[in-house]
């Protein structure tokens, strides 16, 4: 049960700061929605015509794994750098 | 009646390796003591001396390469987790919040880390804003808060944890005296209702005979002193005499000052005489009546706990350097 309260915590606090930040939230997803929107127009002028439904169904899948993949590696670089800089990896060690 | 002990430190040692020439460097070696319920124990020693190892292998973030920590009888290395939900530490700095959330928002979110429903903390996140006077900035962006604030509430967050043993670093480092006094006096407070027990690290010498009852002594990675802060006063106290004359001293007097006081000072028709025996103010008394010296001002000299640090730690060091030359 106090792993239920740990993730409630942790999802709260990440919505709140999408709401308080609402231009970066904004801006996150329209982002995300520009590169789906390239690539959905790329796969009709580049793909095999014949394929094209299936080839939209494995990009968008594709397109959320790989958005989620990278926004989870460039948070947990972003934080060890921003750690390292502060010094906190050199307190735990 | 015998206090129960809440943390035991055993024969704690720590090496670590040096990374370019691979020398191995003692941090501390065989630390022990221990610290008793609604007990403010401070931990001190200069900079270096082997504070925050002793800290850090406490709070379970370094492994201790000998030794054992134990925390209401629970090893923290064998049962980590078990044993830091009695433990919560204010670590130095201002990195124990998030900074954009709001001091109520800081407060429900470590709550929740520590697996606490959010209803189930509501009344006493009331009751510890309210006595930390923090109830008007509830809504407000910890990044808004003064530096003393912030400290607040990082105590606030260490105790709404509501564990037996608090850790503190560094409570009052760059805070005013005003909000300093003010955070010694809820800590005395929370011990005293709550029956908390309190450790302290930190360099501000007042602050820890203010507030500490016992204090171990860290230097050189050894445990050099643990004792009451009164009991170390009273061993170091002097009878020193401090008086300002009213003329100058003339040589005769200077001469049996000279003979009878070894540890004398004299300038500015100011005498400040240190003494031996109890009888021994009637004698210096007598040499100034000699030749009629005029006295404006007697004070008695006392000592404080950062002279009482001062002389523990120099005195250590000379030991080191007459045992390593022999």
């Amino acid at each position: 049960m106090s792993l239920v309260h740990l993730i409630s915590a942790n999802t709260r606090m990440e919505f709140i700061e999408l709401k308080r930040y609402l231009p970066n939230t904004i801006a996150m997803f329209l982002t995300f929605y520009i590169i789906f929107l390239a690539m959905f127009f790329g796969i009709n002028v580049i793909g095999d015509p014949q394929h094209a439904e299936t080839n939209i169904q494995y990009g968008i899948v594709n397109m959320v794994f790989w958005f989620l993949t990278m926004m989870t590696l460039s948070n947990i670089g972003f934080t060890i750098t921003l750690e390292a800089t502060r010094g906190t990896l050199e307190c735990v060690k | 009646m015998e206090r129960k002990c809440v943390v035991q430190v055993e024969d704690l040692s720590k090496f670590y390796q040096k990374r370019k020439t691979k020398e191995i460097v003692k941090a501390i070696e065989g630390v022990s003591f221990e610290v008793y319920e609604g007990e403010i124990l401070g931990l001190l020693g200069p900079n270096g001396a082997g504070k925050t190892t002793t800290i850090k292998s406490m709070c379970g973030l370094l492994k201790p390469d000998e030794g054992k920590v134990k925390i209401l009888e629970t090893d923290v290395e064998k049962s980590r987790l078990r044993a830091l939900n009695h433990i919560s530490a204010v670590l130095e700095g201002n990195r124990n919040l998030y900074w954009r959330l709001t001091v109520k928002e800081n407060l429900e979110y470590f709550a929740g880390n520590r697996g606490t429903r959010r209803k189930n903390v509501q009344s006493r996140i009331e009751h510890l804003l309210n006595q930390f006077d923090l109830k008007k900035k509830e809504n407000e962006l910890v990044s808004s808060l003064s530096r003393g604030m912030q400290q607040k509430l990082a105590i606030v967050v260490a105790l709404l944890a509501d564990t037996e043993v608090i850790l503190l670093d560094e409570p009052t480092l760059g805070i005013d005296v005003e909000t300093g006094y003010e955070i010694r006096e809820l800590l005395k407070e929370i011990v005293k209702k709550e029956n908390k027990t309190i450790i302290i690290s930190s360099h501000d010498m007042p602050v820890v005979q203010d507030l500490c009852e016992r204090t171990v002594i860290i230097n050189h990675g050894k445990v050099i002193t643990n004792e009451k802060v009164d009991n170390l006063i009273d061993l170091f106290e002097t009878k020193a005499y401090c008086l300002s004359l009213g003329e100058e001293l003339n040589k005769q007097q200077i001469l049996q000052i000279e003979s009878h006081f070894p540890i004398y000072e004299y300038s500015d028709q100011k005498l400040e005489v240190t003494l031996e025996n109890d009888g021994d103010i009637y004698f210096l008394m007598d040499i100034l009546k000699s030749a009629s010296t005029k006295i404006e001002k007697i004070d008695r000299t006392t000592i404080d706990f950062e002279q009482v640090f001062m002389n523990l730690i120099s005195r250590e060091e000379n030991e080191n350097v007459v045992s390593s030359s022999n």
